[in-house]
């Protein structure tokens, strides 16, 4: 899997579990919060810049006729 | 490099592999083939200087190789010994030249199987004319038979594609077919129907065997034909979002599109990609046969990555779009389906953004006001606690001013009452004073000399003291007393005081 969509994958990830931490959260830890709003913060900038337009790249690849093994 | 004489020394070989029933490279790899395209050796001695061609190779392939470099384009000729025109050939080195020969009578026949003979690696069987059962010897592959899909058995109509062929050790024609295919809507409309029954047993078309399309798919292969609307379609719809898509060209139509696709799926197989997406635009149900091919259908089901397929079709969905895992009608479909996560994401950022520092925001909130009430409750309770301490500090100033106060009252009434008490004295020495003064006034005045002195007189009869007229008597001796003796004297007359 390319490298900035496992970590696109892993952000999104995070992003969830941050958000269900804080909806599980009973008791209010402000400062476990503030650490754990502050990673949010820095994986939405990440996830957002990765969302940016992009330019795909297109290559035509030739099929293999028949296997290219030397004698 | 003549690329006409590589894909007929490619041709050659495949013929030569399936005579001996080996794999095209144990034959030549490609990379020879190349060098002689490359080289065109007219003779041995420059033959053997390509690389990757040994005395043994020579020795089996060389002449047909010339042959094939040498009549380029040119007429057939037979193969002579060298220098001795008129040696005959032999049986073997005949046979030889008429294969090679026939190998370029490529046809398409059509038949009824009337005979079939299967064995381990070749499938013998003889094609019956319909109209004056005439009847040619045929063979397969087993290799070919089952890329074929199609079960023979007497009595079904095909169309063979392949060559002439002598076997040499019995003399004996056969039609070597490379390709089958059934002829008639009926038939292949039952073998679809056979087919999918039995993959459908296998349980290859469950729910549960499909794979989901991962989530922010980046590398993508694609397999489809570069001619036509679909890969243009596909890539319009995509969107930018950094994809890598490798794509191959492959037939899509007719039965050579199986060998191809198979060939396309193998080089794919090597390709680092996170989903295959295998494309055709929508055809008939005969012209979408190959995507009914069996072996094709296992290869999509083993595919090591989710396959997506959009082919479009009528009725009867075809058997590779139900074994994918994830099948839509058009490409356009498949393009939006890969670059839905990526468009989805963005949303979803915006949300868990927005709930994570809402709630965050909440916490803040939250606490702000606990401790605004906690404040506020402190204040109440140290209020309270000042208010008490005011009250007892002012009730203990009110009593020690008091007390003061009381003090400063004895002491004044003290003080007042010493000052009164001497005043009194004085006073009332100084009235007695007066008083005496007064008194001695008073006795000094009325003192009856002091009188006497100032002319005054005491009248006295008969030692009373006269007042008055009355009891006063006309001849009465009367005594008056002066201030230096007495005088006696006689009343001769009285008088009251007119008024």
């Amino acid at each position: 899997m390319a490298e900035d969509t496992k970590n696109l994958n892993q952000n999104l990830k995070r992003l969830s579990e941050i958000t269900e931490w804080f909806d599980n959260q009973e008791e209010v830890d402000v400062e476990e919060g503030l650490k754990k709003v502050k990673e949010a913060v820095a994986l939405i900038k990440a996830s957002k810049s990765r969302l940016k337009e992009v330019e795909n790249e297109f290559e035509e690849i030739k099929k293999e006729i028949e296997p290219e093994i030397e004698e | 490099m003549d690329n006409d004489l590589l894909q007929k020394l490619k041709a050659w070989r495949r013929n030569a592999a399936n005579l001996e029933g080996v794999e095209a490279f144990q034959v030549f790899a490609n990379k020879v083939l190349e060098n002689i395209a490359e080289a065109k050796p007219s003779n041995k001695d420059e033959m053997m200087t390509i690389k990757g061609i040994r005395d043994r190779k020579f020795a089996k392939y060389g002449e047909e190789v010339l042959a094939i470099v040498n009549g380029n384009g040119e007429a057939p000729k037979l193969p002579s010994d060298t220098g001795q025109v008129n040696k005959p050939l032999s049986v073997s080195r005949y046979l030889d030249f008429l294969n090679r020969e026939m190998g370029k009578l490529q046809a398409r026949i059509q038949g009824e199987i009337s005979s079939v003979d299967i064995r381990d690696r070749v499938i013998y069987f003889s094609l019956k004319d319909s109209d004056d059962e005439s009847v040619i010897n045929c063979l397969i592959w087993k290799r070919d038979y089952n890329l074929s899909g199609i079960e023979f058995e007497v009595g079904i109509e095909v169309i063979l594609e392949g060559v002439p062929d002598i076997y040499k050790p019995n003399g004996r024609l056969s039609f070597k077919v490379s390709l089958v295919e059934l002829v008639g809507e009926g038939a292949l409309k039952k073998a679809y129907e056979q087919l999918k029954k039995k993959l459908d047993a296998e349980g290859l078309f469950l729910k549960e065997r499909k794979r989901a399309i991962p989530a922010y798919p980046q590398k993508i292969g694609i397999i489809t034909s570069i001619q036509g609307a679909v890969l243009a379609d596909f890539l319009s719809n995509i969107g930018n979002y950094g994809f890598k898509i490798k794509m191959i060209d492959s037939r899509v139509e007719g039965q050579t599109a199986v060998a191809d696709l198979l060939l396309v799926i193998k080089t794919m197989k090597k390709k680092d990609i996170e989903v295959l997406v295998i494309m055709r635009g929508g055809g008939s149900f005969e012209s979408l046969q190959p995507f009914n091919n069996e072996v094709l259908v296992r290869e999509i089901a083993n595919f090591p990555v989710p396959v997506i397929a959009a082919i479009g079709h009528d009725k009867d969905a075809p058997l590779v779009s139900m074994v994918a895992d994830f099948e839509v009608s058009t490409p356009s479909i498949a393009a939006t389906t890969l670059s839905q996560s990526w468009k989805e994401a963005t949303l979803f950022i915006e949300r868990r953004e927005r709930q994570i520092i809402d709630r965050y925001k909440q916490y803040l909130e939250s606490i702000d006001n606990s401790i605004n009430k906690s404040t506020e409750i402190v204040k109440e309770y140290s209020d309270l606690v000042i208010n008490k301490y005011k009250n007892i500090k002012n009730c203990l100033v009110v009593s020690m001013q008091n007390f003061r106060n009381s003090l400063i009252n004895i002491k004044n009434s003290l003080n007042l009452s010493k000052q009164n008490l001497f005043v009194d004295f004085k006073n009332l020495l100084m009235k007695t004073n007066q008083n005496l003064r007064n008194s001695e006034n008073i006795i000094s005045a009325n003192n009856p000399e002091r009188h006497l002195k100032l002319g005054y007189s005491i009248a006295r009869i008969n030692n009373k003291i006269v007042k008055s007229i009355e009891g006063v008597s006309i001849g009465d001796n009367m005594d008056l007393l002066v201030y230096n003796g007495e005088i006696i004297s006689e009343v001769k007359n009285k008088k009251l005081k007119n008024k």
